[in-house]
């Protein structure tokens, strides 16, 4: 049973690396605004076809 | 002998004889009736702006276009290969045409520059426009590729609920001034008001809450994986000691949620101890620390698991709570006042320009078409014609002439006057206003009286029965005593009842949102459905800002009269001259006006076939405020009657009236002349309850000693005369014809279209508020059932671990499914239009 200690810090050390990925996102300002970056996706494509 | 002429306000066609009325459209900016499509035929849209193309049109590449303006827009976006702009949203363009020139020449003032800018090091700078006019895909598309346009610009980013641009742009390229001219060419002219200047920048979207929630909702988690073996009653794993490593884990896990997610309750709780008032955050900060010390207490001594996944879930559902009630609506805002009105500099009789702040009296400056009248002054020279509209909600502007006085908020409708500055800015008659205790006094209303009162009751009958637990064990058994005395706190903790209002009010701002009526806040609802007092504005209020009606009033006019009055309005700039002559059918080209003359402030003579004819009001002013305005008509000196223009009431006045509920008091409060009293006091059931010639420090008195009687009030108004009565009744709300149109300080923005939904409002506030005492209810139910565990000290972790979610998910279901039949029952649209 012992290996349940190993089992429990790796599934912890997962769970604090979502927990700062989740810190990472809301500090980069992803949380900020949730309705341009919908808009913003669906044009890029055709431009590059003229301009590179 | 009074004849009632019935004409067509479009200019179009010869209008139908007979008697009847007719409305006649006023239109503020000199934008003159688009052509009706039909009328030509075939009619060409324009490619950039999708507006039917008239006599200007403009062919380019096959493109046409309804104007130059347009055009050049076209080209520079063709030509820096951003032709996609046309391809991603129907129509992305906007008309350009009409608008008039704007000089940014204040924008070269280092000072003024400076303030504007939010970060510089070096040549590179970073500013923050506001863009109203950002409505599609293709605006953010088009303005995220600003670099193409000019190299001196490095970034920029759309932010698009809020309708603002970030731009990153080096300053040894570009000037400020360059950058905001280049926006204005490609159609985009950004919003710049004293307050941009003024004040600190807006912070940005509170991130701390969404911190709180994501920490609290990571430990829920984790901590329930833990306390799985003590769900499933796995005693195997407590003789590994796996229990204890498990407790302690949990501890940790719950020591962020502690000393991080829950610390707002604390500080709220701690804030209203300190005025001696008991808010619902102390019970919900008692049963937390109670919660946190039993665990801690049970882990430490190994006598027991803990309550931490239910401590962690807690808080994981009251902070979704606050997190949904917090959303609101970006793109308003509900804090404005007249400095996001007001420019930033004025232009000097020298051609000068000098920052708001230092202009004084003594200063002399010249106002341009459509430009704004920052102070109080005596026009020295020009055509005065000036358009309160946002100042008093009167449409026509407001002829003076030179030695009088111009209010400060006021727009000049015609070409350049000068004026002598009488008074500072800040001393204005209008801004004055500012200076009232209302504005002065903090925000009151955000915390909930419901949950005010609530806490206070609530705190002292969970404080007694814990004591009275506390008393009774005691004796007994000290430590059981301690336990159900901790016990009664923690399952007695109103979480369950601090999401009621969250999410049926939160929930009923989101509604109200689809029919248009944006509120500030969720707080707003409640106060809305106490109120009992509803004080109406008139003019833009219940009436059309842009709308009047006109009517004849005197001899009958022959058609050769007709005529001749729209051959001499014809040649004169005026609103109302263009109105009339719009509304009067067209006189034949062949009639000639001749000695025409126009007087500032007075109306306009001529001679036609040889007849002296003299239109306006010689004798006084051409307008007053509020008295209908009169349009004399003269012939030979001989006066035969005039042209009267009446306010338009809103269509939909007469059914909201009868329709909101029955006990409210209301009440007209109006700068204008007493009109049209008998049939405003039917409205409004009596005439001692109309109130005309109302200053704006006089609404607000009237508000203030309405609330004295001891009734919350709502106010209704749209101008910046309203300001302070919007802002000293409970529940201001802000009718508007358009919502990037400036509107005062208020707690709702109505949009005029809706106006007709006024009852719906009502009635849904006090309904939900009904549901919040349901839902309480339901989660008292709850407590007393944990309880009667709680006091006699047998409350286990598990029992505790079902109960309070269970009650929180009960809270919120309800509140979901209240909130949504009651959308249904007043049929507000089911999705967001």
């Amino acid at each position: 049973m012992e290996i349940l200690i190993l089992l429990i810090a790796i599934s912890l050390l997962v769970a604090i690396g979502f927990l700062a990925a989740f810190i990472w996102a809301t500090r980069s300002g992803q949380f900020d605004d949730d309705q341009t970056p919908a808009m913003r996706i669906l044009n890029d494509n055709p431009a590059k076809a003229k301009s590179e | 002998m009074t004849g009632i002429m019935s004409l067509s306000s479009s200019g179009h066609g010869p209008a139908p004889g007979g008697a009847g009325t007719f409305a006649a459209m006023f239109m503020p900016s000199p934008v003159p009736i688009a052509s009706d499509p039909s009328d030509g035929g075939k009619a060409l849209a324009c490619y950039h702006c999708g507006e039917p193309c008239g006599e200007e049109t403009v062919t380019d590449e096959g493109h046409a276009f309804c104007c130059t303006g347009c055009q050049m827009v076209y080209r520079i976006i063709r030509d820096n290969g951003l032709e996609d702009f046309y391809t991603i949203s129907e129509k992305p363009g906007f008309a350009l045409a009409r608008r008039e020139k704007a000089d940014f020449s204040y924008l070269d003032d280092p000072e003024t520059r400076d303030r504007l800018l939010l970060f510089r090091q070096g040549n590179t700078a970073r500013v923050l426009f506001r863009l109203p006019q950002i409505h599609c895909a293709s605006c953010v598309w088009l303005l995220e590729k600003l670099y193409r346009l000019h190299p001196g610009i490095v970034q920029s980013r759309v932010q698009f609920n809020r309708r603002e641009l970030s731009v990153v742009f080096r300053l040894d390229l570009l000037s400020l001034r360059g950058l905001v001219e280049l926006l204005d060419r490609i159609g985009y002219r950004p919003a710049i008001h004293l307050a941009d200047v003024e004040k600190d920048h807006m912070p940005g979207v509170q991130r701390r809450l969404i911190y709180q929630l994501g920490v609290a909702g990571f430990a829920f988690g984790n901590i329930m994986l833990f306390s799985f073996p003590e769900y499933l009653g796995m005693d195997a794993s407590r003789e590994e000691g796996f229990a204890r490593w498990f407790g302690y884990l949990n501890l940790a896990l719950a020591l962020p949620v502690f000393f991080f997610s829950a610390t707002d309750y604390f500080r709220s709780a701690w804030a209203g101890i300190r005025v001696r008032e008991i808010n619902m955050d102390v019970p919900i900060s008692l049963g937390i620390i109670a919660l946190f010390a039993q665990s801690t207490y049970d882990v430490v001594t190994q006598t027991g698991p803990g309550y931490f996944d239910s401590l962690a879930g807690l808080l994981f559902f009251m902070l979704t709570g606050k997190w949904f009630q917090q959303k609101s609506f970006d793109r308003l805002s509900f804090e404005r006042d007249y400095k996001s009105y007001f420019p930033v500099s004025a232009t000097l009789e020298d051609g000068s320009t000098l920052s708001l702040h230092q202009l004084a009296p003594g200063h002399r400056i010249t106002v341009r078409h459509q430009e704004l009248v920052p102070a109080d002054g005596i026009l020295l020279e020009g055509d005065a014609r000036v358009d309160y509209s946002f100042v008093t909600g009167e449409s026509e502007p407001v002829g003076v002439g030179p030695g009088e006085k111009i209010y400060a908020g006021g727009r000049q409708t015609g070409p350049r006057i000068t004026l002598q500055i009488t008074h500072s800015v800040r001393q204005s008659y209008l801004t004055q206003l500012w200076n009232e205790q209302a504005f002065q006094t903090q925000d009151r209303g955000r915390a909930s009286r419901i949950a005010r009162i609530m806490g206070t009751w609530f705190t002292w009958v969970v404080m007694a029965i814990a004591l009275a637990t506390l008393i009774f064990w005691w004796p007994r058994d000290a430590s059981r005593a301690v336990y159900a005395f901790t016990s009664v706190l923690i399952i007695a903790c109103p979480c369950a009842i601090a999401l009621a209002i969250p999410f049926i009010m939160g929930n009923g701002v989101r509604l109200l949102g689809r029919i248009h009526a944006y509120v500030r806040h969720p707080q707003v609802l409640e106060n809305l459905a106490a109120v009992r007092t509803l004080v109406l504005d008139k003019t833009g209020t219940i009436t059309l800002a842009e709308q009047s009606e006109m009517r004849w009033e005197g001899v009958e006019l022959e058609e050769g009269d007709r005529q001749a009055i729209s051959a001499l309005a014809r040649q004169s700039m005026h609103p109302l001259s263009r109105t009339l002559s719009g509304a009067l059918e067209p006189a034949p080209r062949a009639l000639r006006v001749e000695d025409f003359g126009e007087m500032p402030g007075k109306g306009i003579e001529g001679r036609v076939a040889g007849v002296h004819w003299r239109l306006g009001r010689w004798d006084g002013r051409l307008t007053g405020h509020g008295s209908p305005t009169r349009v004399d008509v003269e012939k030979d000196g001989r006066p035969l009657g005039g042209f009267v223009f009446r306010p338009c009431y809103r269509p939909e006045l007469t059914s909201v009236m009868s329709a909101l509920p029955g006990d409210l008091d209301l009440h007209l409060v109006s700068g204008d002349q007493p009109v049209d009293t008998a049939f405003l006091s039917d409205l409004v059931g009596g005439e001692d309850r109309l109130h005309f010639r109302q200053q704006p420090a006089d609404k607000l008195r009237f508000v203030e000693n309405a609330q004295k009687m001891g009734t919350p009030v709502a106010m209704i108004g749209d101008g910046l005369n309203d300001a302070g009565a919007l802002k000293q009744s409970d529940v201001g709300i802000v009718v508007t014809e358009n919502l990037n149109n400036f509107t005062p300080a208020s707690d709702m923005i109505l949009a005029a279209g809706s106006f007709g939904r006024l009852p719906d409002i009502f009635t849904l506030s006090r309904r939900l508020v009904r549901h919040v005492f349901i839902a309480y209810g339901l989660a008292l139910i709850y407590n007393t059932v944990g309880l009667s565990w709680a006091v006699q000290g047998q409350l286990s972790p598990v029992i505790a671990a079902v109960l309070m979610p269970a009650s929180s998910v009960t809270i919120v279901l309800y509140a979901w499914v209240s909130t949504w039949s009651e959308a249904a029952r007043l049929r507000f649209p089911l999705s967001p239009s």
